[in-house]
Formats: structure tokens, C-alpha cells, sequence
């Protein structure tokens, strides 16, 4: 197999926290992204799930740069992402692109849709002249599925939907390798979401595209991506293709998402065995000790779960995080 | 009469905007038994949310009217009865569960205060009875260590747990019918699962008529008994949840139901193309036709009601196919 395009290894991203009266001291961090490492290849779409708060959006910026890591290195086709400043990490950002949850907030509001889309051609220099950088510009616009003549508009002249197109078209203006997808349709009414999931399907097809894609909607993730890796409070838990992961999931926080997961079929949804987690995700301020998912897990052992970590290891060619996934009878699996 | 403990008919709420009248609810019709949840689908502005918010008349008028229709709980018409006596039924007999638990707290309140204050209204009994009760209450709803819990603020609790407060709250009164309106939309699925689960249990248990307000298609199939999707102001389809699921009428239920993505399969999408329309400039004639793949010219009147009170759709190409000889069709 070839060199990977994106390579994450023991990616961290701590927050500091400052407390204290007078003189404020840090007193301690949040661990929002504790030690993850993944990698996606060329033309694959990397599903990147779990719960708010579980980190995946922190981790998607991380690996942009749009925040500084703690620790960790991040890989993009052989370069070191981290240790480029300046003009090489400029360059390197066109090749890496993303489309943000919000089609509200994302949009310059005081920007026409033209200038919108052709600001990266401009900033990265791959189209000179306004006239052919329009033009550049409605061409993306068809290829989201948006009529170029509205190329004058603002974006408030636009419903959700349509926004999305506009960060997608603006996302491929740069004509990027890789586009970090941070919840882009759940903002979105129903009948649109899948609009523009079949859109990023589309385009990832024509174009050779990879996605990270970050949601906490499973059926979408599944619907769209060759593989998933699931977070909970920081770290990665289970990571494999999206059949293991949805029709097979290993890891007891993987097999409660699933089974939470609502599926639009009143015949299976009163038919099958829900795992229902008890309490809530504890705060990654002070995460608990030995496996993070321990206060809550169903299967929860006396031994080892509450004092040691369990690491990512292979078993039955996917990667699990926990210290019972070899052995059904513990997980009620196989 | 009927064991219906809310039966709305006909049920006009219109908006006097400086666009024009939008026509938020348009002839809405439906019931509701003791202990049955009922599911109202539709997208953002289809007029769910305006539905269930003029059930309590909690629409500001203006811009808003009640231009028509009853709304009868346990016999009575909420749109005619006198504001004070309506009030003694707000969080008494009737309570509401907003998306967002903090639109219904008070921050600057303990939370014994908040579900407190209800029973003394509405039960008149004292505070110490009330905070007793309050601890019950949050037991109830699962919130572990309610002795302690009960005094703090609302800010000290998780998204989840305030919508756990809120559902305490709503409780409180053991309430003939419940509106509920998203109630887990902003909550991660696993929270979801809980929270579903509990209002669930209490159908089943006190009997309460739950209204459930919804866009997730996943939801409804899991905890409603019956359905309605609303489109454009009116309901487009209704029937039992098996049903609606299993033979869906409506061309924009079908195109809904063929749309979400699912997790126990991964056929294509097929989305619905288009955008909703604008309801100020919606005229005569089925307000989905544009979008709709089986739209003929029928479909520039107003469609009129296919079916049973139960079990039906407003749509002229459901007509048709009933009514077509079998030598007609291609």
C-alpha cells in the first residue's frame, strides 16, 4: 500500500486552565484530545465519531493547525505539518481544506458568493485576473449544484442548504487533497441533509478526494465513509470499516452508540436490544482513571478497568481500546 | 363524547407580517387518547412547533391570530377559555418540554425553587412539602443523588440533566397531556435514548397524552403510536406508526423516508429536490407539488383528504391511483 495522505500520531490538545485570585496560575487542563492517532489514505473517507465534547472537532482543527497540538505529529503526504511555518504552511493549507457545521457563521456575510469562493484562488494565487477568478468561481458553484448567476448574491439571500454548497464550492476552490468535513449537514433540515451528503459523496468520487469527516449522526457516517474510528472523552476506542463498526461494533461504547443510534422503521426500533448508558460523560477536566469509559460501561470488569488504560490494539482486524474485546463472554459479542 | 383528552380541529394560526399573512397552521386537525404519544413530523417552518405552541396559546398575538379552528382538551376549547382560568392549566394539567431546557429555567433559581414553585401554585401546598416532593421527582426522572442535587443551580447540571430538571418540572402536576418539542434534539444519542425512554415510561405509567414535536423520522418510529406530518402548515399524511412507515401515502413522506441515511443499510439517498416553499406567497393548490416527482395538473388545487381520520393523505395522486381503471395505467 502506498504512503498514507494523513498521518496522526499520538495527537494531544490540552487546554489550560487558569484559576487562583490575584495572579492567575494554571491549575490544571482540559485533556480534550488525549493521544490519537489515525490515518487516512488517498481518495478515503474517514468517519470520525462520537459525542459532544469527545474531542473529534478539536482534533479535526488540530490537524489544519488551526490549533496548536500539545503533542503529537501530524503527517500530510510525507510533510510534517507541524514543523512548517509560514509560506510552506500556506502552501500546504490549500492542499488541506474544511467545511464548517454552521452555514450561518461561516459565510462573510459582507462578501458577495463570487468573492466568497474566489478569495482562496486569489490568496493562493491560481487564478489571476477577477474576471477569470469569476468565472473559476461559477464554475464551482454548478459543480455544488448552485445556478452560477446568483454569483453577485450574499449569502443571506440564501437558505442553509445552499450556504453548505457555498462552504463546499469555497472548500474546493483551492483544489484541495484532503477536506476536514466538521458536521456539515447537522445544521440542515432532513430532506437536505441528504442533498448534500450525496453531493460530498459526488465530488470525493469525481475528484479523488479524501474527507475526515466529523458527526455524531452514525447512520449519516455510515451512509458516507469507508472507515470509522469512534472517540469518547479524548481518545479513539474502536476504529474499523463501517460494517465492522455499525453491524459489529467491539467496544462496549460503540455497541451502546449503535444501539442508541434511532433507525426510521417502527418494526425494528421495538424489536431490538438497546444498551441504555447510565449517567453522563465525565468531565475531560479529570478524566477517570484506567479505561475513561468505565463509569458508565455496562461490562464494566473488577480487575484492570479501573487502573490501567487499555491501548488501541488489533483484534479481528479492527482496532479496539479495551481489555475485554478478545473475549465474548465478557462482552456478550461473538 | 370521546375518550380524547385533546382533540384539535381545524386549527388556524396565521402571522400578520408586513410580507403578508404566512398561514403557520392551516386546518390542522388531530387527537390525542390517554396515554398515547402522538408524532408531529416535519421540517423547520412546516408549522409543528406553532402547532404545539398554540395548544397553550402561547403564540404572541399579534402578529399572530387564531383565525379559526377548536382546540378541546378534555372537552373544553383552549381558544375560548378565559386567560386566568387557561393559566391554572399551564404546568398544572398541561405542561410543555422546550429543545432547550434553559428557555424553561431560571438561572438565578435553585432548582428545589423552580419545580417547587409549580406545586405550591397549582397543589398549594408548602414549601417544605414541596421540596420533599421535588427530591421525589428528580429521583423519578434518574438524576442520581437528588437529596444533594435538589439545591443547586441550573448551570451546575449537564445538558441532559437540565432536560431531566425540566421533565421533573413538567411532571410535577402529573400533567393529562404533555407537549414536548424536540425535547432531545439538543442531547447526544445516548442521553437521547435515556430521556425518550422516561417519557415513554410515563405515557405508559400516568396515562399522559404526550404530543411529541420532531424532525428525526428515528425518534418518532420508536416512541410514537401515531403520526402526523405536517408540511407547509397542513398535515399531509396521518396513520399509525407501523403503517406510515411500512406503506407511506404522502409523496413527501416517502421522499422524507428516502432521504435519511440509515444505519442498519446503505442504499442511495434519494433526496427530496428543492427547498420548502415560502409561506407568504403560497397560493392555491398542494404547496409540495413543485417538489413532488408524481405532481400532475391536479395538483394545482388544494387536494383534499384521502382517507380516514385515522389513516390518510392530502394528496390528488393518491386519488388517482384508487380511482384509475386498471386499463388506464401504462
Amino acid at each position: 500500500m502506498s504512503a498514507p495522505l494523513l498521518q496522526v500520531r499520538d495527537l494531544q490538545v490540552h487546554f489550560p486552565v487558569f484559576g487562583g485570585g490575584l495572579l492567575p496560575r494554571q491549575t490544571g487542563a482540559v485533556r480534550a484530545v488525549d493521544g490519537v492517532s489515525l490515518t487516512v489514505q488517498r481518495g478515503e473517507i474517514l468517519g470520525l465519531v462520537g459525542e459532544s465534547g469527545c474531542g473529534k472537532s478539536t482534533t479535526g482543527r488540530a490537524i489544519l493547525r488551526l490549533l496548536e497540538p500539545t503533542a503529537g505529529q501530524v503527517v500530510f503526504d510525507g510533510e510534517d505539518v507541524g514543523a512548517l511555518q509560514g509560506e510552506s504552511l500556506r502552501k500546504l493549507r490549500r492542499r488541506m481544506q474544511i467545511i464548517f457545521q454552521d452555514p450561518y457563521a461561516s459565510l462573510n456575510p459582507r462578501l458577495t458568493v463570487g468573492d466568497i469562493i474566489a478569495e482562496p484562488l486569489a490568496t493562493h494565487g491560481l487564478v489571476s485576473g477577477r474576471d477569470a477568478q469569476r468565472r473559476r468561481a461559477q464554475e464551482l458553484m454548478h459543480q455544488c449544484g448552485l445556478d452560477p448567476k446568483f454569483v453577485r448574491r450574499y449569502p443571506h439571500e440564501f437558505s442553509g442548504g445552499q450556504r453548505q454548497r457555498i462552504g463546499i464550492a469555497r472548500a474546493l476552490a483551492s483544489d484541495p487533497d484532503l477536506i476536514v468535513c466538521d458536521e456539515p449537514i447537522s445544521a440542515l433540515d432532513v430532506s437536505i441533509q441528504a442533498q448534500i451528503l450525496n453531493l460530498l459523496q459526488q465530488l470525493a468520487k469525481d475528484r479523488g478526494l479524501s474527507y475526515l469527516f466529523i458527526a455524531h449522526d452514525l447512520a449519516a457516517v455510515r451512509h458516507l465513509c469507508d472507515r470509522i474510528a469512534v472517540m469518547y472523552l479524548g481518545r479513539i476506542v474502536e476504529l474499523g470499516t463501517y460494517a465492522q463498526i455499525c453491524d459489529d461494533p467491539r467496544h462496549p461504547y460503540t455497541r451502546a452508540l449503535v444501539s442508541a443510534a434511532p433507525v426510521p422503521d417502527p418494526e425494528i426500533e421495538r424489536t431490538r436490544r438497546r444498551v441504555v448508558l447510565q449517567g453522563e460523560v465525565p468531565s475531560p477536566l479529570s478524566p477517570p482513571p484506567g479505561c475513561r469509559f468505565h463509569t458508565r460501561c455496562p461490562v464494566r470488569q473488577a480487575s484492570r478497568c479501573h487502573d490501567e488504560v487499555p491501548a488501541l490494539r488489533e483484534v479481528d482486524d479492527r482496532q479496539v481500546a479495551c481489555h475485554w474485546a478478545h473475549d465474548p463472554d465478557v462482552t456478550g459479542t461473538g | 363524547m370521546s375518550d380524547h383528552v385533546l382533540q384539535v380541529e381545524d386549527l388556524q394560526t396565521h402571522f400578520h407580517t408586513e410580507h403578508g399573512v404566512v398561514k403557520a397552521v392551516d386546518g390542522v386537525s388531530f387527537e390525542v387518547g390517554r396515554g398515547e404519544i402522538m408524532g408531529l413530523v416535519g421540517e423547520s417552518g412546516s408549522g409543528k412547533s406553532v402547532t404545539n405552541l398554540s395548544i397553550l396559546r402561547l403564540v404572541p398575538t399579534p402578529p399572530g391570530r387564531f383565525a379559526g379552528g377548536r382546540i378541546l382538551f378534555q372537552g373544553e376549547d383552549l381558544l375560548t377559555l378565559p386567560e386566568a382560568r387557561l393559566r391554572t392549566y399551564r404546568g398544572n394539567r398541561i405542561a410543555m418540554i422546550f429543545q432547550d431546557p434553559m428557555t424553561s429555567l431560571n438561572p438565578y433559581l435553585r432548582v428545589s425553587r423552580q419545580i417547587g414553585e409549580v406545586l405550591e401554585l397549582h397543589k398549594g401546598i408548602d414549601r417544605a412539602q414541596a421540596h420533599r416532593r421535588s427530591i421525589e421527582l428528580l429521583e423519578m426522572v434518574g438524576i442520581p443523588d437528588p437529596a444533594r442535587r435538589v439545591d443547586q443551580y441550573p448551570h451546575e447540571f449537564s445538558g441532559g440533566m437540565r432536560q431531566r430538571v425540566v421533565i421533573a418540572m413538567a411532571l410535577a402536576c402529573e400533567p393529562e397531556l404533555l407537549l414536548a418539542d424536540e425535547p432531545t434534539t439538543a442531547l447526544d444519542v445516548t442521553i437521547q435514548a435515556q430521556i425518550l425512554e422516561l417519557i415513554q415510561g410515563l405515557a405508559k405509567e400516568l396515562g399522559t397524552a404526550v404530543v411529541l414535536v420532531t424532525h428525526d423520522l428515528g425518534v418518532v418510529a420508536g416512541v410514537a403510536d401515531k403520526v402526523a406530518v405536517m408540511y407547509a402548515g397542513r398535515i399531509v399524511e396521518r396513520g399509525p406508526v407501523g403503517a406510515l412507515f411500512s406503506r407511506p401515502m404522502h409523496p413527501y413522506t416517502r421522499g422524507l423516508l428516502a432521504s435519511v441515511p440509515r444505519l442498519d443499510t446503505r442504499g442511495r439517498l434519494v433526496p427530496v429536490r428543492g427547498m420548502p416553499p415560502d409561506l407568504t406567497t403560497l397560493g392555491e393548490g398542494c404547496a409540495f407539488r413543485d417538489r413532488c416527482p408524481e405532481a400532475f395538473d391536479r395538483c394545482g388545487q388544494t387536494p383534499l383528504w384521502y382517507g380516514t381520520r385515522q389513516r390518510g393523505a392530502a394528496c390528488w395522486a393518491q386519488q388517482r391511483s384508487a380511482l384509475t381503471m386498471p386499463a388506464e395505467l401504462d
